[in-house]
């Protein structure tokens, strides 16, 4: 009876290490000053960091041009 | 809220960017090795990854598990863009509840909307209406005068400011010829553009204004006023 009472307690205990482990959840995203290089698009040449989005919600595609 | 998107290459594919760039708007920016952001950022190779307001993780969306060509999946990320974009003001102050955590520090338990912390003679909700800082009395609102000659030959005089979007804050011009008697402008004051601007402030920069007839040389100004929702 006692050890079924205690399972539920360490999944949950390991659950909330492992969500708090995970880089980027509770802290601000890592920084970064990067050059806009899309001809087309409004921000071309300018320097984008994540700060410029503060307020807003902002979504990073970390995709392959190749 | 307003939902921006950015992309980020893979610091080995640098040479091909232009296969991006080349028919897309999309603000595509070039990971390197001293920036290692794939790396900071402990991302996968098509990830999206959404950003709060508060410059959090918020989500991530894989487009490689993910197929965006299927509805769903459309639909999931869609949601999951929109669940993050929805304005929270849990004490019902009329100050976006993101903006008090990062201006005020908390929700406005010691500094409501109409306290001015600053003393710049501007509340807290004409700061966070038109996007100036609450605890800077250098920053306060601002409008500027604007005039151009649009595709019909018609002069457009008016003025700019900054504003937000979504549901928080209603804005409304007022007219007047003598800076004394204030009146709702008329039908000819309209909001004639908004430009997205990147400075952190979450706002956009909104142009309101009315035709100048040719011979009309009397003075007229306008002014905003905002209200809470």
């Amino acid at each position: 009876m006692k050890r079924d009472s205690w399972k539920p307690r360490t999944l949950a205990l390991i659950t909330c290490w492992a969500m708090s482990s995970l880089p980027g959840w509770a802290e601000p995203v890592p920084s970064f000053a990067l050059e806009d290089l899309s001809p087309r698009s409004v921000r071309y040449g300018q320097m984008i960091s994540p700060e410029d989005y503060r307020l807003q919600i902002c979504a990073y595609y970390f995709g392959s041009a190749g | 809220m307003n939902v921006e998107v950015v992309g980020i290459n893979r610091s080995d594919q640098s040479g091909n960017n232009h296969l991006v760039t080349g028919s897309r708007s999309l603000p595509w920016v070039q990971d390197t090795i001293d920036a290692d952001l794939w790396n900071s950022w402990n991302v996968a190779w098509r990830d999206v990854r959404i950003v709060s307001s508060q410059q959090k993780l918020a989500g991530v969306y894989n487009l490689s598990s993910n197929n965006l060509g299927l509805p769903i999946n459309r639909t999931s990320l869609k949601n999951m863009l929109l669940k993050e974009a929805i304005v929270q003001d849990l004490d019902e102050d009329g100050l976006r509840d993101d903006w008090e955590a990062l201006h005020l520090q908390e929700l406005a338990t010691t500094s409501g909307a109409n306290d001015d912390p600053d003393g710049d003679g501007y509340s807290n909700f004409a700061e966070y209406a038109f996007g100036s800082n609450p605890l800077l009395a250098t920053s306060v609102p601002e409008t500027f005068a604007w005039s151009r000659r649009d595709n019909n030959g018609d002069t457009l005089r008016g003025l700019v400011m900054r504003r937000r979007a979504g549901t928080t804050v209603d804005y409304g011009c007022q007219s007047s010829q003598d800076l004394a008697t204030w009146m709702p402008a008329d039908s000819r004051v309209q909001w004639v553009g908004l430009d997205r601007i990147f400075d952190g402030t979450g706002t956009f920069l909104a142009y309101a204004a009315s035709v100048v007839e040719p011979d009309d040389d009397t003075p007229g100004f306008l002014r905003v006023e905002a209200k809470q929702k």
